[in-house]
């Protein structure tokens, strides 16, 4: 018999779960920057009559992330959790709240002042 | 071989006379028993023959009636329900998450660039009702409402990122409190039915549609839901309400 798990325990706020999935871009572009730096450390310290390429550094020019999920109101926030399976096999997805969002984010340089 | 000699025996006691012997008393006499009387048996009842095509109707009388209560008491029930559950303030909610979201990003440390969210679509079921003034009021269905599919509808918003405009800023919507004319009871009944702004009571106030039902909520006729809403158009004609008695009073020419 599968462990009976606490659906309690698997909701959150919308803007929590959106705020930590947009994290994790913006971890992953100061990871590719840690990346170029250090390549760009790697380069200078090269003689210079030798052939050696440029490095390459990257970044993340736009982020489209989508999530679908149950939701409701709670304490006037949206609350989302993974959708009850039971419920859905038994009414089908259309007889849930079916929230889905998908959001687009972009890069901003850094003006300096 | 000689047998052993018999030891000397105790002299027997001579027999002691005791109480002497008492004459039997005779019985006492008794209260004479009353002869006991056989039960009375009753004729047995003979049992009433019922029809079974009539108990089978009565039965079914009985069901039906109980089948009908349980469905009275069912809508009494949902309407409770209905009531307890107050629309969900879905803008405010949307505006609570990407406020969120939008702190996250910009909090974020990363030095050469920074994140902003460019477009934003929520899709999603909800209940849907308009109210007599014309508000849309929406419903999330809880976790584990069973609810029938056809009776949600899709809501789908798009949002995207528009510069600010400061000197749209400037002209803020006026609460509640600046019309004139209006009581603690007729705004919170205004708040109520989804009208927090002076601009959401001149749009109901001055809609054919609507304004009849907002006379009725304010318990005013038509001529002061008029006046109230001409405060809110002209602003000038808010403080000749507010303070009619700090007008100066004309003075005839002598």
């Amino acid at each position: 018999m599968p462990p009976v798990i606490d659906d309690s325990l698997q909701q959150a706020a919308l803007g929590d779960l959106l705020a930590s999935t947009v994290a994790g871009v913006v971890r992953a572009q100061s990871v590719l920057d840690a990346r170029a730096a250090e390549q760009a450390a790697a380069h200078a310290a090269l003689p210079e009559n030798a052939p050696n390429p440029p490095p390459l550094a990257f970044h993340v020019r736009s982020a489209r992330i989508e999530v679908a999920m149950a939701a409701t109101f709670s304490a006037g926030t949206l609350v989302c959790r993974l959708v009850n399976p039971h419920s859905v096999s038994l009414f089908g997805y259309q007889a849930a709240s079916g929230t889905s969002v998908a959001m687009v984010i972009e890069p901003r340089p850094v003006v300096r002042a | 071989m000689g047998l052993p000699p018999i030891a000397p025996q105790p002299p027997i006691r001579p027999l002691q006379p005791t109480a002497p012997l008492q004459p039997a008393q005779p019985a006492q006499p008794t209260q004479p028993v009353p002869p006991v009387e056989p039960p009375v048996l009753q004729p047995p009842v003979p049992p009433i023959q019922i029809d079974p095509a009539i108990r089978i109707a009565a039965l079914q009388a009985e069901i039906g009636t109980l089948q009908s209560k349980v469905q009275q008491l069912q809508g009494a029930l949902d309407a409770a329900k209905a009531q307890v559950r107050a629309p969900d303030d879905f803008a405010t909610g949307l505006q609570l998450a990407l406020d969120k979201l939008q702190t996250a990003l910009s909090h974020a440390d990363n030095p050469t660039s920074t994140f902003a969210v460019r477009e934003f679509r929520l899709e999603t079921n909800v209940h849907v009702g308009v109210t007599p003034l014309g508000t849309v009021q929406y419903r999330f269905p809880a976790f584990d409402e069973k609810v029938e599919p056809t009776s949600l509808s899709r809501l789908t918003v798009d949002l995207v990122a528009v510069p600010r405009d400061r000197a749209a800023d400037a002209t803020e919507d006026a609460p509640l409190e600046d019309v004139a004319g209006l009581d603690d009871t007729q705004r919170a009944v205004l708040r109520q039915n989804g009208i927090a702004t002076a601009k959401d009571f001149l749009a109901v106030g001055t809609r054919a549609r609507t304004s009849v039902a907002v006379a009725s909520l304010l318990n005013v006729d038509r001529a002061k839901l008029s006046t109230l809403v001409s405060t809110v158009k002209l602003p000038p004609l808010r403080a000749a309400v507010v303070e009619p008695a700090a007008q100066p009073a004309p003075v005839k020419p002598t």
